[in-house]
């Protein structure tokens, strides 16, 4: 009797120290969410959730994938990469997680790639818009779903340097995404014949641009071009009008700045501002009408690109796993590469090398608060 | 070239002063709130920049049902120091003479769930309060919001207010007496207990009104304590522990140092140069500027 006792004590605790792996098996394909829900970018990061959920709403009505449930976690990771780099892990590790989205922080993105990489997980990219994503700092398991400003920044340069003037201002965000957006605008403001009068980078979280006007009034560009997003933007926004600035000179930016999770706290303040961005909330086709009513059933509030990118990623990729019929992460890379997606935009491709879908960009300036595209480019 | 020179005086360097003094002001009402605090109770208040930020999510709040800015300014004010009392009693209190760890403890664990709890009650999205004053006026050829004119002259009479209130009446005395000497004031019939609640709940009080004061500059969100308590609590240590004088002239100095400094190189280096104010403080003056020496 003390044997089997025994026994069954040892019995017990090998069940104890191996995970149920077979139940895992059967149990729901996971996807850890990652985003900056509070911080900065808690607005965007809201549409990034919705929109996720609504893609995991979706595939699991059509069935679900391989056969099986698919279910979303989601970590706030506070716009602050040490914390993402803890967070993926503990998706990983205790959540078991099959597919992993990365929050809109670029810096806390380019934190986490060399995890994904480590335990060869895919990683999702809906937002975060740093070139050295799909650049220099690129790996396998890293695709990205939304612009970066390689590519955004041709037509908006062609443009402005055509219509509103030769001197410009950068103000920027200072971290990875504003350092790579600046870049980018230097080259090509310069290979247009423009001329950068002067450029200040601002902290990330800066509540008060008011000091940082007298400079750019006194170097009288022609047009100030800002890099910031999500309450930054806002700030910066509504302050340099505030601040007569409209008045002085023309206002454009990298579409973040006024996208649809900042537009309404703008106010009258955006109008005006010119800005080339991949989507457009106002894009009328059918397509994208049904998805938006959708959307905006669940959400409760307009899509932003934020939304559609976040759908997006979720979308392709469980077209990617349901192409590998599996959920071995090198079978659907091979999937994921190379292939096209028909989503609410119309047909995207990935690129097998670098992993950066081909996006169509649209002119977008803001009239009476809301998004009007008045030219497209490919 | 003296064109060229004013033009630099009053387009550039006029309105960073002025931004500077109005960041300044306030950063001193957080600074003053937690040196007066620390000045009687000896207690480093580490819920301070919570403080302010129920202030300004009370403010938002109750800006909904009186639609009025000013009135809700008043109210939440009034209701961060309620929130003050009940703190003081029912915790605090229980803590002095002990180890200073405690107080350490209890206040920070305080911040966490006043953070924790907004997060719950409000939610993480940012909110955007109005200017309750939109127009601007324009001197010299400069552009300036009025209200952050505004702010800095409540700024200025709330700040002579206490002043007044410290040195000049019979109340001041009693809350100088008891900070001096706390057993010497029981024995002269002083009621220690409440004068040390009061405190606490103005010092909070000054901390929430700030917060809401604030709100329409800065938004409202759970974290915004810790984006400012850092500032409040360099100027209370350059300034010097307890000294109302020096909070002041602390809080206007890193005001214009960051505003001033950001002309000339990166704003985020700016914000490290208030750092370097402080060491500096610490290596030539341990007491701070107007600080009292080691006891």
């Amino acid at each position: 009797m003390k044997y089997i006792s025994l026994l069954v004590g040892c019995l017990m605790l090998v069940a104890a120290l191996c995970p149920n792996q077979g139940v895992a098996k059967d149990g729901p394909i996971i996807i850890g969410n990652m985003a900056d829900f509070t911080g900065t970018y808690a607005a965007m990061s809201k549409m990034q959730k919705d929109a996720v959920d609504m893609a995991v709403k979706e595939i699991n009505e059509k069935g679900g994938l391989l056969g099986r449930k698919v279910k979303v976690i989601h970590e706030d990771t506070q716009t602050s990469p040490s914390i993402a780099t803890r967070k993926i892990e503990r998706l990983i590790l205790e959540e078991k997680a099959d597919i992993l989205v990365a929050p809109v922080s670029s810096a806390s993105t380019l934190a986490i790639m060399p995890i994904a990489k480590k335990y060869n997980k895919l990683l999702l990219v809906p937002m975060s818009q740093s070139v050295k994503v799909t650049g220099e700092n690129r790996n396998k398991q890293t695709f990205r779903v939304c612009a970066n400003p390689s590519i955004t920044s041709k037509a908006l340069v062609t443009w402005m340097t055509k219509n509103l003037g030769k001197k410009y201002y950068l103000l920027t965000v200072d971290y990875a995404w504003g350092r790579s957006t600046s870049k980018e605008y230097h080259k090509l403001l310069k290979k247009m014949g423009a001329e950068i009068v002067g450029e200040t980078f601002f902290p990330l979280k800066t509540k008060d641009f008011a000091p940082y006007f007298g400079k750019i009034k006194a170097a009288k560009p022609d047009v100030l071009f800002i890099t910031a997003g999500g309450n930054d933007a806002v700030s910066a926004v509504t302050q340099a009008k505030q601040y007569g600035l409209t008045k002085l000179m023309k206002i454009c930016g990298d579409g973040s700045l006024v996208s649809s999770d900042v537009l309404p706290a703008m106010a009258d303040a955006a109008n005006g501002i010119i800005t080339a961005d991949y989507y457009c909330e106002t894009l009328d086709t059918p397509e994208h009408n049904a998805w938006k009513k959708e959307y905006m059933k669940l959400a409760g509030a307009k899509p932003s690109k934020f939304s559609v990118s976040s759908y997006e990623a979720v979308m392709w990729a469980a077209q990617a796993i349901k192409k590998a019929g599996s959920l071995d992460t090198d079978k659907i890379i091979a999937a994921m590469e190379g292939s096209t997606y028909h989503g609410p935009q119309g047909v995207k491709t990935m690129d097998p090398e670098h992993h950066q879908t081909s996006l169509t960009v649209y002119m977008i300036r803001i009239d009476d608060g809301i998004q009007k595209i008045f030219a497209k480019t490919n | 070239m003296e064109t060229i020179l004013t033009e630099y005086l009053v387009y550039i360097l006029l309105p960073q002063v002025l931004h500077g003094l109005v960041w300044g002001m306030v950063i001193a009402f957080i600074a003053l709130g937690l040196t007066i605090i620390f000045g009687l109770m000896d207690i480093v208040n580490f819920a301070h920049g919570e403080f302010y930020m129920l202030g300004a999510f009370f403010g938002y709040s109750i800006s909904f049902v009186t639609n009025n800015f000013w009135i809700s300014l008043a109210l939440a004010a009034v209701a961060v120091g309620l929130l003050g009392v009940l703190i003081e009693v029912l915790m605090l209190r229980r803590l002095y003479g002990r180890d200073p760890i405690f107080h350490l403890l209890l206040t920070f664990g305080i911040g966490m769930i006043f953070r924790e709890a907004a997060l719950l009650i409000w939610g993480g999205e940012t909110r955007r309060v109005d200017l309750p004053v939109s127009s601007t006026i324009e001197f010299l050829g400069m552009m300036y919001p009025v209200y952050r004119l505004a702010i800095l002259v409540i700024g200025a009479l709330v700040l002579i207010a206490i002043w007044y209130i410290l040195a000049k009446t019979a109340s001041g005395a009693t809350i100088r007496a008891a900070s001096q000497d706390r057993q010497m004031s029981w024995a002269l019939g002083i009621n220690v207990p409440r004068v040390y609640t009061l405190v606490f709940a103005t010092g909070v009080a000054l901390a929430g009104f700030a917060g809401c004061l604030m709100s329409p500059i800065y938004f409202v969100y759970p974290t915004m304590g810790i984006d400012v308590i850092l500032r409040a609590f360099v100027v209370v240590i350059v300034g010097g522990m307890g000294s109302l004088l020096g909070a002041l002239v602390a809080s206007i100095m890193i005001g214009e140092i960051e505003s001033l400094a950001s002309l000339w190189i990166s704003p985020t280096w700016a914000e490290t140069l208030v750092f370097v104010a402080l060491i500096i403080t610490l290596v030539v003056k341990p007491s701070g500027l107007f600080g009292k020496a080691e006891r």
